[in-house]
C-alpha cells in the first residue's frame, strides 16, 4: 500500500508541476534586440534630461557618450547575443549618468495625483471587501459611516486638484488618509467580533474532513504493524482542540475560538510530518 | 485506493506551497508601491503568517476566494492572516519600502519569493534591470520577472514646464551640492578608518552579531550570512538591506549571487 501512495504522491505532484510549467511557458531570457530597444530609451530620456540639466557633471556626459558608443556597437548585429551584453552595459552607463544628475524634486502636483490615486484604489478595495460582506447579509454601520466620511474627502481633494489649489487637494488628501486608516480600523474590529458563519463553517468541515482522512491512514497503517504513537497524540490533540474551539464560538467566544484555532498550526505540522513518515518505505 | 488518493493529495499540497503564488506590483511617482499579492494557503489551517514585501505598509487587506476579507493582526515585520481554511489568500498593501532614489534615478529593488509584475508611472523611463526579466512592455512600463531579487532602475520624465514652475528647484541645487559635499566628507572619512566593529547601540543583537561575523570576515557572500546565522531568506535578505541603508556594509551583485562588503566605520 505504501508503494501505491508514495506513487499517487508522485503524480499528483508531477501534475502540479505541469501546471507550473505550461504556466511558465513563453517565459524565457528577452531577446537582444528587446534589451537593445529599452537601452535605446533610456539612453534618449536621459539625454533629455541632461539637457535640461544646467551645468551638468562632466562624468555624467561621460556615461552617455560611453553609452552611445556601446549602443551603435550593439545596433550593428542586434540579434547577436554580444549585442544584448553590450546593450546591458550600456545600461550600466546610464544609469551612472542618471544617479549625477541633480534633478529637481517631483513637481508638487504630480505627488498630489499619484497620492489621490493610491487613496482611492485603497478605497475601492476597501469598498469591494464591505460590499461582500453586506452580500453575505453582515450588517457594518460604524464601517459604513466612516467609508462614507472617506469617500467624501476624497472627492474633495479632487475638486480641489481640479481647480488647481494644492494647499487645499494637500488637505483634502491627508484627512481622506486619516479617514481610509479609520475605516480599515474598523473593518478590522467589525472582522475581529464577527460571525462569518460561512467561513468559520467551511473551516471546521475542511479539518473535520481531514482529521477523518488522517484517522484512516493511521488506522491502516496501525493494522499493517507501523508505529503510529505520535501520528495518533498528535491527531488526539488536534481533534480536542478542534471540539474545544467549536464549542468556544458557539458560546460567542469568537476571538478565543481564533486563538485556539491558530494555536493548532504546530500540532498540524506535527501530524503531517508523522503521516509522512508512516508512508515513507 | 481512497486512502491513498488522499494522502497522495496532502502529500503533494504539503510539497508544493506558493506555486501559483504571484506578485503584482504598482509603483507610484511618489515611490510608494501598491502590491497585490495572491498566494497559496494551506486550507486545513486557520491561520498563515504572512511577510510583506517591505516595511513600513499600510493600506493592507486580505480577502479570501470570494473576496471576503478576512482578520488579521499585526506582528511586527509579519502579518496573522486568519485564513480558516481558505486555500487562496489575496493580499494587498502599499509601501514605500521598495524605492530609493539618488540624482535623477528611482530604484525598485525587492525579492519576490514567486513570479511578479511591476508596473511603473507613466511618463517614467526604465533605465537598468538586475536580473534581465522574463518580458518587458515599454509602452506600459511592465516588467515580469522569475521569483527572486530584482533590481530596477528608472527615472521619471517632466516637461520643461514643470520645470520651470518649481519654486524650490534653486534650493535644492544648494542642498544636493551640500548633501554630497558632507556625505563625500563622511565617506572619505569612513575609509580611513580601522576594520574593527564594536557594538553599535542602533542595531540590535542580532545585527550586530552580523556586523561583527561581516568585521571579520571582510567580504562574505549573503547566503553565506543566512546559513551561519540560521536566518530565513527574506529577514536575511531585509536585515543585509538595512545594514546597507545604515552605510555599514556594501552589496554587489556577482554571478547571481550578492556579496556583502564590510565598510570601515566611522
Amino acid at each position: 500500500m505504501n508503494h501505491r501512495i508514495l506513487g499517487i504522491g508522485l503524480v499528483c505532484l508531477l501534475l502540479t508541476g505541469a501546471v507550473a510549467l505550461q504556466a511558465s511557458e513563453g517565459k524565457g531570457p528577452l531577446k537582444g534586440d528587446t534589451v537593445l530597444d529599452t537601452a535605446e530609451r533610456a539612453y534618449a530620456a536621459v539625454e533629455r534630461m541632461l539637457a535640461v540639466t544646467a551645468d551638468a557633471p562632466p562624468a555624467a556626459v561621460d556615461y552617455l557618450s560611453e553609452a552611445r558608443t556601446l549602443l551603435d556597437l550593439a545596433s550593428n548585429a542586434p540579434e547577436a547575443p554580444e549585442s544584448r551584453d553590450m546593450a546591458l552595459e550600456a545600461m550600466a552607463a546610464i544609469r551612472e549618468a542618471a544617479r549625477l544628475l541633480d534633478m529637481p524634486p517631483e513637481p508638487v502636483v504630480r505627488a498630489l495625483e499619484a497620492r489621490y490615486a493610491r487613496l482611492t484604489i485603497a478605497l475601492l478595495r476597501t469598498e469591494g471587501a464591505v460590499g461582500r460582506l453586506h452580500a453575505l447579509g453582515i450588517v457594518t454601520p460604524v464601517v459604513d459611516t466612516a467609508l462614507e466620511a472617506a469617500r467624501e474627502s476624497l472627492e474633495n481633494a479632487a475638486r480641489a486638484l481640479a481647480d488647481g489649489a494644492l494647499l487645499r487637494a494637500q488637505a483634502a488628501l491627508e484627512e481622506a488618509s486619516i479617514r481610509i486608516r479609520h475605516v480599515e480600523g474598523a473593518l478590522r474590529d467589525a472582522l475581529g467580533g464577527l460571525r462569518l458563519e460561512g467561513q468559520v463553517t467551511r473551516f471546521f468541515d475542511t479539518l473535520g474532513e481531514r482529521l477523518r482522512a488522517a484517522s484512516a491512514i493511521i488506522a491502516a497503517a496501525e493494522a499493517s504493524g507501523a508505529d503510529t504513537t505520535e501520528a495518533m497524540a498528535a491527531y488526539d490533540d488536534i481533534r480536542l482542540g478542534l471540539e474545544e474551539a467549536r464549542t468556544l464560538r458557539q458560546e460567542g467566544y469568537n476571538q478565543e475560538s481564533r486563538e485556539l484555532l491558530a494555536s493548532l498550526a504546530p500540532l498540524l505540522a506535527e501530524l503531517r510530518e508523522a503521516l509522512r513518515s508512516l508512508s515513507s518505505p | 485506493m481512497r486512502r491513498a488518493l488522499a494522502l497522495g493529495f496532502l502529500l503533494a499540497i504539503v510539497a508544493m506551497p506558493g506555486v501559483w503564488a504571484s506578485y503584482e506590483c504598482t509603483v507610484y511617482r511618489d515611490g510608494y508601491v501598491h502590491v497585490i499579492h495572491s498566494v497559496q494557503a494551506l486550507p486545513f489551517e486557520a491561520v498563515m503568517r504572512y511577510e510583506p514585501l517591505g516595511t513600513p505598509y499600510e493600506s493592507f487587506l486580505a480577502t479570501d476566494p470570494e473576496g471576503v476579507p478576512l482578520f488579521f493582526s499585526d506582528e511586527g515585520e509579519a502579518v496573522l492572516i486568519y485564513t480558516l481554511g481558505s486555500d487562496t489568500v489575496t493580499v494587498s498593501y502599499d509601501t514605500p519600502a521598495l524605492t530609493a532614489k539618488e540624482g535623477a534615478l528611482w530604484t525598485y529593488e525587492a525579492y519576490h519569493d514567486a513570479p511578479a509584475s511591476v508596473t511603473f508611472p507613466e511618463g517614467s523611463s526604465i533605465i537598468s534591470f538586475n536580473p534581465v526579466p522574463d518580458t518587458i512592455n515599454l509602452d506600459t512600463g511592465t516588467i515580469t520577472l522569475s521569483e527572486g531579487i530584482a533590481t530596477i532602475s528608472y527615472v521619471l520624465l517632466y516637461t520643461e514646464d514643470e520645470h520651470t514652475e518649481n519654486p524650490f528647484s534653486g534650493m535644492a541645487l544648494v542642498a544636493v551640492v551640500l548633501a554630497v559635499a558632507i556625505g563625500g566628507g563622511i565617506f572619505y572619512r569612513r575609509l580611513n578608518r580601522a576594520a574593527a566593529w564594536g557594538e553599535d547601540t542602533e542595531l540590535d543583537a542580532v545585527e550586530n552579531r552580523v556586523m561583527a561575523y561581516i568585521a571579520e570576515k571582510g567580504t562574505v557572500l549573503e547566503s553565506e550570512i543566512r546559513m551561519q546565522f540560521d536566518l530565513p531568506k527574506t529577514s536575511s535578505w531585509r536585515m543585509v538591506r538595512r545594514l546597507e541603508a545604515a552605510g555599514h556594509v556594501t552589496v554587489e551583485r556577482k554571478n547571481r549571487t550578492n556579496v556583502v562588503r564590510f565598510n570601515k566605520r566611522s
